[in-house]
C-alpha cells in the first residue's frame, strides 16, 4: 500500500470518529447544556474539517495551500479543548466558545483564501515542520492533564483520553522530518498509522471509558 | 488505665462536660422543635460538632415500611461539606441502616471493611472514613390504624430510626457511651415533648405535611450543578444522561432563575410530576434547590415529605 493511499484511509478513519464524537457530544449538549461537551463538539468538527481539506488538498491538481489551516485549526482547536478542562466556571467556558467559534471563522476564510497564498518561499518546509509537528504541544498538554486527573481519581475513561492524546501527540511529533529530509514513506505511514491508533483510543475512551 | 492512646480520667471528666452541654442544648433546641425529624436535623450537626465525628447520618424506616424500601436519609451531617453528597446516594449504606433497623440491635464500632464491600470500603477509606458504628433507636406508639381515635388525644408515632456514625480512627468507647446516651435521651425528650404524636390522624397530618412540602417547593429556584469532573474522569457520553424523557425536558428549561412554579408554566406539568423529576435530578446530584433568597436547601429531605 503507498503513503498516499494509507494517508487516505487515516484521513477516512479520523473523519468518521471525529464525526462520531461531535454526533454524540453535541446529542448529550442539547440534553445537558454543558458547555464543555459543546467546546468538544465544536473541536470534533473542525479536526474534521481539516483533515478533510487537507485530503482534498492532497489529492487534486490544482493549488489548495490548505496545510495552513490543517496546521493551524487543529492546533487552535486542541488548544481550545486542553484549556476548556482548567477551569469548569460557566463564564469562562462561555467565553472560550466564543473565542473558539471566532478563531474557527478566521481559520475558514485562511482555507478559502489559501489557493491565493504563495505556495513556496524560503524555509517553507521548516515551517511546515514546525507547524505540523506543533499540533503535538496541546495533544501533549492534554494528556499530561489526563495523567494528573488519573493520578487524582483513577478512571478508566481519564487513563485512555490519555492513551489517546499522548498516541495522537507522538504521531504529529513522529513525522517532523518528513518535511525536511526527503520523504519517508515508512515514517508517514508510522505517523498515520499512530494517528488512527490514537483516534480510535479517543473513540473507545468516548464510548466505554 | 488508658484507653486507646486517649489519656485516661481528664478524658473521661471532658467528654462528661461535653456530654452536659449538648444536654442543654437538646433541651433548649426541643422547644422550637415541632417534628422528629426537625430533632434529627439538629443533632446530626450538633454531634459533628461536640463530638467530632467525621460523618453522621439519621435513617428513618418510612411509615408502613414493610421492609421492601429502602430507608429514608433524614439527616446528615459531616465535617467536610463534598462528604455529605458522596454519601447520600450510596445504596450499600443505606442498607447498612436498614439490616441494623431488621436486626434492632446497635451496630458495634467497627472497620469499615466489616459491613462493607471491598469496593465500598475503599471508596470510604478514600474519605478518610475507617470505622463506623450504628446505634438503633426506637420509640414504640400506637400505630394510628389501631389506636381508638378520643378526641384531644394525640396518636403516637412509633418511629424506628438509625443513627450511624463514620469516623476517620476509632473513638474512646466514653465518646462512643456519650453519643448513645445523647441519642437515647433525645428519643425520650422526643416522646414526652410530643414530637411523636400526630395532631389529628396519621391521613390528616401526611396530607397536611405534603401541601406545606409542595407550597415550599413551589418557590423553590433549581440551579444546575456544575461538574468539574465532566470530561476529566467523568465521561459524560458513554450513558445516556438523563434516561426520563419528562426529566430531561425539566432539565433543559432549569436556568436558576425560575422557579419551580415557573417551571411548571413553561413545561405544562404538574408540580407533582415536577417534584418526582426534581427527585431524581437531585438524587443523581445534576441539580441544587435554592431559596429566593439564594440560600441552599435541602431539597431530598423536602422532596420525601411528598
Amino acid at each position: 500500500m503507498s503513503a498516499n493511499t494509507f494517508a487516505n484511509l487515516r484521513a477516512t478513519a479520523v473523519v468518521i470518529i471525529t464525526l462520531f464524537i461531535m454526533l454524540r457530544a453535541f446529542q448529550v449538549y442539547f440534553q445537558t447544556r454543558s458547555t464543555r461537551l459543546f467546546i468538544l463538539g465544536l473541536t470534533m468538527i473542525m479536526i474534521a474539517l481539516t483533515t478533510t481539506a487537507d485530503t482534498i488538498g492532497d489529492n487534486i491538481t490544482f493549488r489548495l495551500n490548505s496545510y495552513w489551516f490543517n496546521y493551524f485549526g487543529q492546533t487552535t482547536n486542541y488548544a481550545i479543548f486542553f484549556l476548556s478542562l482548567v477551569s469548569s466556571s460557566e463564564k469562562y467556558l462561555r467565553n472560550l466558545v466564543r473565542w473558539q467559534i471566532a478563531l474557527s471563522a478566521l481559520l475558514l476564510m485562511v482555507l478559502l483564501v489559501g489557493h491565493d497564498l504563495p505556495s513556496s518561499f524560503p524555509s517553507l518546509g521548516v515551517l511546515r515542520a514546525i507547524f505540523s509537528s506543533g499540533r503535538a504541544i496541546p495533544c501533549f498538554l492534554i494528556c499530561f492533564y489526563y495523567i494528573a486527573a488519573f493520578v487524582k481519581k483513577e478512571t478508566r475513561f481519564s487513563l485512555l483520553m490519555a492513551a489517546g492524546f499522548m498516541i495522537i501527540g507522538l504521531a504529529y511529533y513522529m513525522i517532523f522530518p518528513r518535511y525536511i529530509n526527503p520523504p519517508s514513506s515508512t515514517l508517514q505511514i508510522m505517523g498515520d498509522f499512530f494517528r488512527m491508533f490514537g483516534f480510535g483510543t479517543l473513540l473507545v475512551a468516548l464510548l466505554w471509558g | 488505665m488508658n484507653q486507646g492512646g486517649y489519656g485516661d480520667n481528664s478524658y473521661r471528666i471532658n467528654i462528661g462536660k461535653l456530654r452536659m452541654v449538648v444536654t442543654a442544648e437538646l433541651l433548649r433546641a426541643i422547644r422550637d422543635t415541632h417534628h422528629i425529624d426537625e430533632l434529627f436535623q439538629w443533632l446530626s450537626p450538633a454531634i459533628v460538632q461536640y463530638f467530632s465525628a467525621p460523618v453522621v447520618q439519621f435513617w428513618v424506616a418510612p411509615e408502613g415500611y414493610q421492609g421492601q424500601v429502602l430507608m429514608k436519609l433524614v439527616a446528615q451531617s459531616a465535617q467536610d461539606n463534598s462528604l455529605r453528597h458522596r454519601l447520600t446516594l450510596d445504596k450499600p449504606v443505606a442498607d447498612l441502616a436498614e439490616n441494623i433497623r431488621n436486626r434492632q440491635t446497635e451496630l458495634a464500632l467497627c472497620p469499615v471493611g466489616n459491613v462493607f464491600s471491598s469496593y465500598q470500603t475503599t471508596l470510604l477509606q478514600r474519605y478518610g472514613l475507617y470505622y463506623c458504628f450504628g446505634d438503633y433507636l426506637n420509640s414504640k406508639g400506637r400505630p394510628a390504624s389501631s389506636s381508638p381515635t378520643v378526641p384531644g388525644q394525640a396518636t403516637l408515632m412509633p418511629i424506628e430510626a438509625v443513627a450511624l456514625l463514620f469516623f476517620s480512627q476509632p473513638p474512646h468507647p466514653e465518646l462512643q457511651r456519650s453519643i448513645s446516651y445523647i441519642l437515647k435521651l433525645a428519643m425520650q425528650i422526643a416522646a414526652t415533648n410530643g414530637l411523636l404524636s400526630l395532631p389529628n390522624n396519621a391521613q390528616g397530618y401526611k396530607l397536611q405535611l405534603q401541601q406545606a412540602s409542595l407550597s415550599a417547593l413551589s418557590e423553590l429556584v433549581p440551579h444546575r450543578k456544575q461538574d468539574a469532573e465532566l470530561m476529566t474522569t467523568n465521561n459524560p457520553l458513554a450513558d445516556p444522561i438523563i434516561a426520563d424523557r419528562l426529566t430531561r425536558d425539566l432539565y433543559r428549561y432549569i436556568d436558576g432563575r425560575k422557579n419551580v412554579q415557573e417551571l411548571c408554566a413553561v413545561t405544562h406539568l404538574g408540580l407533582k410530576e415536577v417534584a418526582v423529576a426534581l427527585r431524581t435530578l437531585l438524587a443523581e446530584r445534576r441539580i441544587e434547590l435554592f431559596d429566593s433568597s439564594g440560600q441552599l436547601k435541602n431539597g431530598l429531605s423536602l422532596l420525601n415529605n411528598l
